[in-house]
């Protein structure tokens, strides 16, 4: 459960398992600001393990979706499934985040 | 006495010496009688604590009463999230005491941060510290302020410099008062966890009264249209809303949209969006128009994960039209008088308030007399939701098919299957939005 963040040359991944709730998006959120004041601007979220997603976890995605865009940086999904793929095809979220296998 | 109930006394030694049975001198019959009193009356002093400051000052009183050596007490009391010490009860001398223990236990390097988890293990039971083993202090006692297996705080008790040692009768009788002040401090809790839930309750109300106030009346017969709207609360209110605006004779636009988040924000950023909806809609324009303003509004004047899910609708029945733009929302259904359902507008952009820019596309349809546009929010798919039938869409469709066409009985069908199937406590608001085109101007001039 929660967040696991590996830092790999420029990269940092970030891996979001189980329930992407209020409780995690806050750690989400603490974390990508953390991130990005330390200029680690290229981030992939690994979704591949993440099975469920509400409002304020989709909020927090997309706020550091924003963020990263103001940092002229790169966010890019990787595994998502299940539930939170049918979440971001609902709200169109798959055209305007990168997503990848 | 200080206000985190620590102090500095000087008794004279000799009165230590008469206090355990182990020690002798033996108790004088009268001060044995007086200490009995002491202790009995420990309780209710307690009890009467209306804080934790006030429980830390009565601590420190009763246990100065029953050890008049006691050069310091200290009551460390741990904080709601169990991970330190309340700052008020960790200041002064209750953390220097609690360091003196833990380097006696060496336990110093966790003991420096103060973090209850890693001390938990050592604390949990009774320490006694000598006075020889550190010249020029006195001999500290801790004992752990305990509810089952959860470490409440810590009694920590000084004596003079070149006091005896406590021994194990003190510590029992400490234990006794540590035991007391468990049962004081989880009620103090208890009434402070109280208080809080009363003010969300508070807030809760605020926000169902917000939200009241704003979701509109809607007249059931308008030019052109039969409309019928309802809404049920779920229980953590959020932040749905609908509006139904006439913009001339057999034309409308209506609105239907779900503001992410619940309570008061949420209900707040709703009431500004319906505001804005009715301004926009007044000024005629087209849903793509609507939408695109208020996706700009809501991105400039929102927090970074504020989002709202909206569809809205133009609907025609003079010229036979219907206008539908989505920004992430459960598309709306339209029913023809033969009782054939579609889906109407899939979403085409992101909910609004995500994107500066975001283009949103317009579907166009024609419109029939006798057709029923049926919207939603989310809150009532997710109820129809069944295994076999993802989001509950099928569901929907079949009910909206086979109900009579009749605005206000097919809100009801719908409300009473979502009802029936039994889900208690709704985690989500269900709203919807149902209009027929019975297009009087078209009508009258036939």
């Amino acid at each position: 459960m929660g967040l696991r963040r590996i830092d790999a040359g420029e990269i940092t991944t970030v891996q979001v398992d189980g329930t992407l709730d209020i409780t995690v998006a806050d750690e989400l959120r603490a974390l990508s600001r953390d991130l990005l004041a330390s200029g680690r601007t290229t981030i992939v979220l690994d979704l591949g393990q993440l099975r469920l997603i509400d409002s304020a976890g989709i909020g927090a995605m997309v706020a550091l979706y924003k963020r990263v865009v103001d940092h002229k940086g790169s966010l890019k999904l990787k595994g998502l499934c299940d539930q939170p793929l049918a979440m971001f095809k609902v709200l169109r979220l798959d055209r305007v985040f990168s997503l990848a296998k | 006495m200080s206000r985190s109930g620590l102090g500095d006394m000087s008794q004279n030694r000799t009165t230590l010496k008469g206090n355990g049975p182990r020690r002798p001198p033996p108790l004088s019959v009268h001060s044995a009688a007086s200490r009995l009193a002491l202790l009995a009356r420990i309780p209710a002093r307690l009890s009467a604590a209306r804080d934790e400051r006030d429980l830390a000052g009565e601590t420190f009183s009763s246990v100065r009463a029953l050890w008049p050596h006691a050069r310091r007490v200290a009551l460390l009391r741990s904080n709601q999230a169990g991970t330190g010490f309340t700052k008020d009860s960790a200041q002064d001398g209750g953390q220097d005491l609690l360091r003196r223990v833990c380097s006696e236990m060496r336990i110093l390097r966790s003991a420096s941060r103060l973090q209850l988890p890693e001390l938990m293990p050592h604390l949990i039971m009774p320490v006694l510290v000598g006075s020889e083993r550190t010249p020029g202090r006195g001999p500290v006692v801790s004992v752990p302020i305990v509810h089952r297996t959860t470490l409440l705080g810590l009694l920590l008790v000084e004596g003079q410099p070149e006091a005896e040692d406590f021994t194990v009768p003190d510590l029992d009788e400490m234990s006794g008062i540590a035991a007391q002040i468990a049962l004081v401090l989880l009620r103090l809790r208890a009434e402070v966890t109280a208080t809080q839930r009363q003010r969300l309750d508070r807030d809760l109300d605020l926000a169902r009264e917000i939200q009241r106030r704003f979701l509109p009346s809607l007249a059931s017969q308008i030019s052109g249209f039969r409309v019928a709207a309802e809404y049920r609360p779920a229980y953590h209110v959020g932040g749905d809303f609908y509006d139904l605006v006439s913009v001339g004779e057999d034309r409308a636009i209506a609105v239907i949209g779900d503001v992410a988040g619940k309570g008061v924000p949420a209900a707040l950023l709703m009431s500004r969006v319906s505001h804005d909806f009715r301004r926009l809609a007044r000024a005629g324009l087209s849903p793509r128009e609507v939408l695109t303003q208020l996706n700009a509004s809501l991105f400039e004047q929102s927090t970074d994960e504020a989002f709202v899910t909206a569809v809205c609708v133009s609907l025609d029945a003079a010229r036979g039209r219907i206008e539908v733009c989505n920004a992430g929302h459960v598309a709306p259904l339209l029913r023809n008088e033969w009782g054939h359902v579609l889906s109407i507008g899939e979403a085409t952009g992101t909910p609004l308030g995500m994107l500066r820019n975001e283009n949103y596309g317009q579907d166009e349809l024609p419109l029939q007399l006798g057709d029923i546009v049926l919207m939603m929010t989310d809150g009532v798919v997710e109820a129809l939701d069944t295994d076999v039938d993802r989001l509950g869409s099928r569901a929907l469709r079949e009910l909206l098919s086979t109900a009579p066409a009749d605005v206000g009985e097919i809100n009801r069908r719908i409300l009473g299957t979502v009802e029936s199937t039994g889900v208690q406590t709704r985690p989500d608001d269900l709203t919807l939005l149902t209009v027929e085109a019975v297009g009087q101007a078209r009508r009258a001039a036939a």
